[in-house]
C-alpha cells in the first residue's frame, strides 16, 4: 500500500495481479457483457492509479479497491437495465423456441445485432443505433440528425422490421416475432 | 424483487418483467443494489476471467496510465507467407481424421492468435486469408484468430500504421479493432494509424466505404471518400474532417503531425496551443503576420516548437502558466 502511494508502478502490477481477477468477477455480478466488465476493471484500476497519492496507506487496499468498483458496479447495472437493447434481448429470447441449446448470451446479441446493423441502409441504421443502443429519444434523435420526429418515428420501425430479418439470416432461425416499441 | 432479479441473471425474463425491473430498480438506492448484487453471488453461473484477457486489460490500463507499450516480435515478409499457409493446410489435414484427439487440436488451433509484426524501420506486405492484402508500416502489429476469420466474420486487430486493401464481401463484413474503435468495412482501400501510445486512431479514406463505431462512447460514423476521421481512445469521441493534398501530406496526418499552409504564425501558434492544451505566446510582433508553411509534430510539443524557433531564431522560456517565444 505504501509503495503504491508512494508511486511505485511496480506495487501497482502487483496489485493488479492480486485483484483483478476478483474484481472482473464482482463486476460480472452486475453485467452481462464481458466487455463492459472488462471495462469496469479497466476504469477501476486507472482510477486507483490516477489518485495514488491520495491513497491512506493505513487504510485496507480490499475495501478501497471494492469501493472504487461499487461505484462502477452500480452504474453499469443501472445503464444495463434500462437499455433499449437490453429489453430487445429480452424480446428475442423469448421468441427462440425454448430449448438450451438456443440460448443466446447477451455478448452474442450484442455483436449479432452489430453485424446486422450494417446490413441496412445509412439512414435506418444511423436512427435504430441511436433509439437502441444509445437509448435516444425520438426527439434527441431528431434534433441530432436534423429530420422531423414523424422521419425519425418512419426509419426507426422500417429498420427495425429490416433488423429484425437480418438478425435472423444471421442466425438461421426461420420465423421471428417479436414486436420492439 | 429477488425472483425478479434472479430472472434476470438466468435471461428468464418474460416480455413484461423487464418495466417492473426497471420500475424496482429506479426505486432502490444503490445501497440496496450493490447488497443485492452481491447476495447472489453464491449463485452465479461463473464466466471465468482467463489470463490472456485480464492481460489485455493491463495493457490497456498501461496505456491509460500513460506508460508505454511496444510489441517486440520480429516476423519478415517470408515467415507471413508462410503463417498463412499453415493454417490452411492443417485444417485440410483434419478432414482425412476422425477422433476427438485431432478435433480438439483442431480447435485449439482455430484459437491460436495469428501475428504479424514489423519492428522499428521495418515495413512488411501482409496477404490474408480471404485475399485482403496490408501493408505494415514499422512498428506495427497485426493480429487474427482463425475462429474469427471465416466465412461469417473477418476480425482483425490492429496496432501501428497501416495500408489496407480489403477484398469486397458485403456478406462477410472485415472488422478491425483497434484500441476499443471497431471499424467496419465491405470493401474498401484505406489507411490506419493506431498508436497505443498516443491514444488516438485515425483512419483515412481512399474509397469505399467504411464505417465506425466506438465500443466505449458508442459513437459511430460513416466515412466517405477523402474523410479522415479521428477516434480519441480515451473519450471515444470521433471527429470527421476533410484531408487534401497528396500522399505526403496524407501520411503526415497519419502520423498525427499537424500540417500547415501559408497560416500567419501567430495563428500558427493559436493552433499549437489548442493542440497541447497550453499557452503558448509570442514575444516578438515583427513575426505575428509572417506567413508560415511546414509539418508540425502532434506528437512531441518540444520539437513543434523547436521548429518554429529554429526557424525564426527564438528560443522558448517557460513560465507558470505559459510558454514564451522571445527573439
Amino acid at each position: 500500500m505504501t509503495e503504491l502511494q508512494g508511486g511505485s508502478y511496480k506495487a501497482f502490477n502487483t496489485i493488479y495481479e492480486l485483484y483483478s481477477r476478483r474484481v472482473y468477477a464482482y463486476a460480472l455480478q452486475a453485467v452481462k457483457s464481458r466487455h463492459t466488465a472488462e471495462e469496469i476493471v479497466q476504469d477501476v484500476f486507472v482510477n486507483l492509479w490516477k489518485y495514488h497519492e491520495r491513497i491512506n496507506p493505513d487504510k485496507k487496499l480490499d475495501t478501497l479497491i471494492f469501493t472504487i468498483a461499487r461505484r462502477y458496479r452500480i452504474n453499469a447495472f443501472r445503464a444495463l437495465v434500462n437499455s433499449p437493447v437490453f429489453e430487445d434481448y429480452v424480446e428475442y429470447q423469448n421468441a427462440l423456441p425454448h430449448e438450451d441449446a438456443s440460448r443466446i448470451e447477451y455478448d452474442e446479441f450484442l455483436r449479432d445485432v452489430h453485424m446486422a446493423l450494417l446490413r441496412l441502409p445509412e439512414s435506418a441504421r444511423r436512427v435504430v443505433y441511436m433509439s437502441r443502443i444509445r437509448s435516444m429519444s425520438n426527439s434527441e434523435i431528431s434534433t441530432e440528425l436534423n429530420i422531423s420526429e414523424k422521419t425519425v418515428r418512419n426509419l426507426l420501425s422500417s429498420g427495425l422490421k429490416l433488423l429484425r430479418s437480418e438478425l435472423g439470416k444471421l442466425i438461421s432461425i426461420i420465423i421471428l416475432i417479436y414486436i420492439m416499441q | 424483487m429477488n425472483s425478479l432479479f434472479r430472472k434476470f441473471k438466468h435471461n428468464t425474463l418474460a416480455s413484461e418483467d423487464v418495466r417492473k425491473l426497471r420500475d424496482e430498480i429506479a426505486a432502490m438506492t444503490d445501497e440496496q443494489i450493490d447488497e443485492l448484487l452481491s447476495a447472489s453471488a453464491d449463485e452465479d453461473i461463473v464466466l471465468p476471467a482467463d489470463d490472456a484477457a485480464l492481460a489485455r486489460i493491463k495493457e490497456r490500463i498501461d496505456v491509460r496510465n500513460g506508460m508505454r507499450h511496444r510489441g517486440v516480435r520480429i516476423y519478415k515478409a517470408v515467415s507471413v507467407a508462410a503463417a498463412v499457409i499453415v493454417p490452411l493446410l492443417v485444417i485440410a489435414g483434419v478432414y482425412f481424421y476422425s477422433g476427438s484427439a485431432e478435433y480438439n487440436r483442431y480447435k485449439d488451433m482455430l484459437a491460436k492468435e495469428i501475428v504479424f509484426s514489423t519492428r522499428d524501420g521495418e515495413r512488411a506486405g501482409v496477404c490474408l486469408p480471404d485475399g485482403t492484402r496490408v501493408m505494415l508500416e514499422s512498428q506495427s502489429r497485426l493480429a487474427y484468430t482463425m475462429k474469427h476469420f471465416s466465412d461469417t466474420e473477418r476480425r482483425v486487430s490492429m496496432d501501428g500504421q497501416g495500408h489496407f486493401e480489403v477484398v469486397r464481401n458485403p456478406a462477410n463484413p472485415f472488422v478491425i479493432n483497434a484500441n476499443n474503435l471497431e471499424i467496419l468495412v465491405t470493401g474498401t482501400v484505406f489507411d490506419l494509424a493506431s498508436r497505443n501510445d498516443d491514444n488516438m486512431v485515425r483512419v483515412y479514406l481512399e474509397e469505399g466505404e467504411v464505417h465506425l463505431q466506438s465500443l466505449i462512447s458508442q459513437s459511430s460514423v460513416t466515412l466517405d471518400p477523402h474523410m479522415l476521421a479521428e477516434y480519441n481512445g480515451l473519450t471515444g469521441e470521433i471527429t470527421v474532417r476533410e484531408v487534401t493534398g497528396d500522399r505526403n501530406n496524407i501520411a503526415a496526418v497519419m502520423r498525427g503531425d499537424i500540417v500547415v499552409e501559408n497560416e500567419r504564425l501567430e495563428d500558427v501558434l493559436a493552433m499549437l496551443g489548442r493542440h497541447y492544451d497550453r499557452k503558448v505566446v509570442l514575444n516578438a510582433d515583427v513575426y505575428a503576420g509572417d506567413r508560415f508553411t511546414g509539418c508540425l509534430s502532434g506528437n512531441d510539443m518540444d520539437d513543434a516548437l523547436d521548429v518554429i524557433c529554429k526557424s525564426y531564431h527564438l528560443t522558448v522560456k517557460h513560465t507558470d502558466d505559459s510558454i514564451l517565444l522571445v527573439p
